[in-house]
């Protein structure tokens, strides 16, 4: 008794244990239910956000399809044999059979497929698809293939301002990829996994599985051959003419459509960064210049729209007319001559041209050219486009008047002459241009008819006049070398000086010369003008109706044999 | 009247106790679960076996249970007789790493046994609380068991002597269970509370004069005060502490369910399936899960103090005791570095986390407390109640 009595410890201390075990597990409890309950949903999102890979997949961009059919861009899929190390198994095994189905060195394989450290090697790039189907379908440990979607333009350096380029991420970046982007991206599917602490996706975890929508094939108008032939001739004369640039637009008068728009020197859409980054917009419809004699068109189609002259009335014409503090002369003629109003046209006469815009007055020209949307943008569906300038009547100085008779003192774009011209051409409608026809969206088609309203801004009678009046330019006046075979064609020649680089005035020797027409004479289906920006030579030879009108003359016959309007009338 | 206990006879009641045994059972199985939960997907290089270290452990635990039951062959009391025997086998284990052994994570605490490595300082913690409880429990020959300066240093010196060639394989986290469990010991042993504060004072001094003399690194301090920076998220211990407690937070009440720990599985949480195995339970299942682990070694404790308490002998009780002590110390560091409240040092949690050395030295441990119980002298009722006003 008294033995066991002696051997004992301290009990009470073994209390005191109890109350230390209560505590420490009733603290490790209100901890617990602080981290798993009160503040849970904190760490249940941090713990998700790590664990979460979201890939994406990118949608087919549609393609842009000429009005021919030719493909003009389209999207390629690349397939890429990748793997992750990490999941390989047996290397030697698996890089035997990727070896052989490949064709690639086996050793290579081994020692990519060996390496854990990494988690991600290619195998192979730009697969077969009918190949990286069958290495997806040997299901190897590891092993997946990848789907770049890489943009490839078949005719390279056709139509490259307007058909413009996508960047890496395939975001439109110019032309019609930026304009349609909307269309031709579609929308990227996305594929949500779990992805362990290095980072690696993890298979067959999908949480979610979007499909990408592919996007939509864009009909445009751009015809490729008259495209090709715009671009041939533009090449040939700026080459020829030692000229700093040239741009040709070949427009369907009635509605507006654009069957060509080139632009010289061009570049290629492959690899558009190797490129002036100045190419990358479309000259026809951001360059900007004195129309010169070919503005003469709208003048009097506006005289005669508003009655203040007659197409056959006689005119007695000095060689030279005061305007405020201007003196305008004729080119050539050095003796007064009586011209009608078709021959003040025919023969391009500035004095003549002046005569006529003093007949309408300030308020009634500057009317006229508005209605003809001079000063505004077209509305044509590429980025990039400028407005020009047109000055109110009420800021002009007494000599404005008197310049802009002859196209001078206004700034205007190829596209809008040309819009403005076409509205002769169409029996007096202003048309919106457009590249793009419809827009396929499954079976259904985009067609965007609000681009179908035509504003009526001239009688229909003043456009015959007009008509007759080009037609006499060509047939015996300024503009015979646009003629063509067998077609009776239309169209004024252009020559502007260029404004002076250092101040006000004119520059002598950089001109720009133009021609601007349509055809066919009795029922107009094409409307071209070219325009040739500096082109160097005697001061004699260089001029509208040498440097222009050739171009104009073989392009309006390409285009009417190959819109087959040609048929009807006899080469 | 009769004296049960003095004549040599057994009590008619059941002198196992199974709330003990069962606890560690279901919670080394439950153990095998989560460690098969937390390894499916991080195997060791050239292993394709999911099972890989589930059947390991399980060897271990098989290992264990045969264990138990060789130690209950005999009375505890054989091993107060021959302590000195086991105090040589423990030196010679915590000597022979320090010569033999190999490093891992910075430690160098384990021996290569060919079948598989081997950790002695998880075995000396079962040794050490026997070895010291020995010289503080009834001297032969002493009256009555009165402990003085003499005991005290003597066991004193047996417990500094393990902690020093343990803190010499640079493992300072048991170094500091071992410490604990000594100052536990020295508190029930009834010694004079002056002894109890004199170690005390003595230890916080010698944990300044090692700063001090830069014995103890900065690093090492910044390592064990990380958890008290709730901001550091990234890089080192601080990392593990985030990741484990977003493990555990995004777990809820109720868990992701078995085997859906992406935490775990996608291998954020590191050392999963040792030290942060808590993590993947917590994960995993929930708090209820949580709940049911502390349950269990909650019951393992107090059953441990318990049986110290009705030990009839002062060896017994320390003994007891100190295997008490190791597994609270162990658990409320083990758990607490996982929820932030505990620094982060490299310790095992008792039955649950991967590990033969310390499955077997904790088997043991409870195979002597259960030895304890059943081998306790029966006491009178008039003794007891004698006992409680003395």
């Amino acid at each position: 008794m008294a033995r066991k009595k002696n051997d004992r410890i301290n009990r009470k201390r073994i209390y005191f244990l109890f109350i230390l075990l209560l505590a420490a597990f009733a603290l490790i409890s209100y901890r617990l239910v602080n981290i798993q309950y009160v503040y849970a949903s904190d760490y249940k999102s941090d713990a998700n956000k790590q664990h979460i890979d979201e890939s994406i997949l990118d949608a087919k961009r549609g393609k842009i399809i000429g009005r021919n059919g030719t493909e003009l861009a389209i999207s390629l899929i690349e397939r890429t044999v990748c793997a992750n190390p990490n999941f390989v198994k047996n290397p030697e095994q698996e890089a035997k059979i990727l070896a052989d189905y490949l064709e690639i060195n086996v050793d290579e394989v081994i020692e990519k497929l060996s390496n854990k450290e990494l988690g991600f090697v290619y195998i192979k790039r730009k697969v077969d698809a009918e190949l990286a189907q069958k290495v997806i379908d040997l299901k190897l440990d590891g092993i997946f293939v990848q789907n770049e979607s890489k943009r490839f333009y078949s005719q390279d350096f056709l139509a490259a301002s307007i058909i413009g380029f996508t960047g890496i991420d395939n975001y439109g970046l110019s032309g019609i990829e930026l304009e349609y982007e909307k269309y031709l991206r579609g929308v990227d599917g996305k594929i949500i996994t779990d992805q362990d602490v290095a980072g690696t996706a993890i298979p067959n975890t999908h949480q979610q599985f979007i499909e990408p929508v592919n996007g939509n094939d864009v009909f445009i108008t751009i015809d490729s051959q008259i495209q090709f032939i715009a671009e041939q001739k533009l090449e040939k004369a700026v080459n020829e003419f030692s000229a700093k640039q040239g741009m040709a637009i070949v427009m369907n008068p009635k509605n507006g459509e654009i069957y060509a728009m080139a632009d010289y020197p061009n570049f290629n859409l492959n690899n558009y960064e190797e490129f002036d980054q100045g190419l990358y917009k479309s000259l026809c419809t951001s360059f900007t210049y004195e129309p010169g004699s070919t503005f003469k068109i709208i003048n009097v189609s506006a005289a005669l729209d508003n009655n203040c002259v007659s197409s056959d009335q006689y005119f007695h014409l000095p060689y030279k007319i005061q305007v405020g503090d201007r003196e305008i002369r004729e080119i050539f003629r050095r003796s007064a001559i009586d011209y009608t109003t078709k021959e003040i046209i025919q023969h391009s006469s500035n004095v003549g041209a002046v005569t006529i815009a003093l007949s309408m007055g300030e308020k009634l020209f500057w009317e006229s050219m508005k209605k003809f949307g001079f000063g505004e943008l077209t509305g044509i569906d590429l980025p990039g486009e400028e407005r020009g300038l047109l000055q109110n009547y009420q800021t002009w100085p007494k000599s404005t008047i008197g310049a802009l008779a002859i196209g001078q003192s206004i700034s205007v774009t190829p596209i809008q002459l040309l819009r403005a011209v076409s509205a002769v051409a169409n029996g007096g409608y202003l048309v919106t241009p457009r590249v793009v026809k419809e827009i396929k969206i499954g079976e259904e088609s985009i067609t965007f008819e609000e681009r179908d309203q035509k504003v009526k801004i001239l009688k229909e009678e003043t456009c015959n006049q007009v008509k007759d009046m080009m037609l006499s330019v060509v047939e015996n006046g300024t503009g015979e070398a646009a003629q063509v075979e067998g077609v009776k064609v239309c169209g004024k020649t252009g020559t502007a000086e260029k404004a002076n680089k250092n101040g006000p005035g004119y520059d002598e020797g950089r001109v720009i010369t133009s021609f601007i027409g349509f055809a066919p004479y009795e029922d107009p289906e094409v409307a071209i003008i070219v325009v040739i920006d500096e082109p160097i030579g005697d001061e004699n030879s260089i001029w509208g109706g040498t440097v222009a009108a050739p171009v104009f003359s073989e392009l309006m016959q390409f285009s009417l044999q190959r819109l087959k309007i040609s048929e009807n009338y006899n080469f | 009247m009769l004296d049960y206990a003095e004549n040599g006879k057994k009590e008619n009641k059941i002198r196992f106790d199974f709330i003990l045994f069962f606890a560690v059972l279901i919670l080394a199985g439950f153990g095998l679960l989560i460690i098969y939960s937390a390894t499916r997907y991080s195997l060791p290089g050239g292993i394709n076996d999911p099972a890989y270290y589930l059947k390991k452990q399980a060897y271990w635990v098989i290992a264990g249970l045969a264990l138990f039951l060789i130690v209950q062959i005999l009375s505890y009391k054989k091993l107060k007789k021959y302590f000195w025997l086991l105090l040589i086998l423990n030196l010679g284990l915590l000597i022979s790493v320090l010569l033999l052994g190999y490093e891992v994570h910075g430690s160098k605490s384990w021996i290569n046994l060919g079948f598989s490595s081997f950790q002695p300082s998880e075995i000396s913690k079962a040794l050490m609380v026997i070895t010291v409880a020995a010289p503080l429990s009834k001297w032969r020959g002493e009256k009555e068991n009165s402990i003085g300066f003499k005991k005290v240093i003597i066991s004193t010196i047996i417990a500094l002597s393990c902690i020093g060639l343990v803190v010499m394989q640079n493992d300072i986290g048991t170094a500091l269970i071992f410490y604990l469990t000594f100052m536990g010991m020295i508190f029930v042993s009834g010694a004079n509370l002056f002894y109890f504060f004199s170690l005390l004072a003595l230890s916080a001094g010698g944990v300044f004069l090692g700063i001090k003399l830069d014995i103890i690194k900065q690093y090492q301090l910044d390592r064990i005060l990380v958890f008290l920076k709730p901001g550091v998220q990234e890089g080192g211990v601080g990392y593990n502490l985030y990741q484990s407690k977003l493990a555990i937070g995004s777990g809820e009440l109720f868990g992701k369910g078995l085997f859906l720990g992406k935490q775990t599985n996608l291998s954020y949480v590191p050392e999963h399936q040792t030290d942060f195995i808590f993590s993947v339970v917590g994960e995993e299942l929930g708090f209820v899960g949580g709940f049911f682990v502390i349950g269990l070694l909650g019951i393992i404790i107090w059953r441990c103090l318990t049986i110290a308490h009705k030990a009839t002998d002062a060896f017994g009780s320390l003994v007891a005791s100190g295997i008490a002590f190791i597994l609270l110390s162990q658990v409320v560091i083990n758990i607490g570095m996982t929820i932030g409240i505990m620094p982060i040092i490299g310790i095992p949690l008792p039955f649950l986390s991967y590990g033969g050395s310390n499955l077997v030295s904790m088997f043991i441990g409870i195979a002597v407390v259960e030895n304890i119980y059943r081998n306790r002298e029966l006491r009178k009722y008039h003794e007891i109640a004698y006992e409680e006003f003395d």
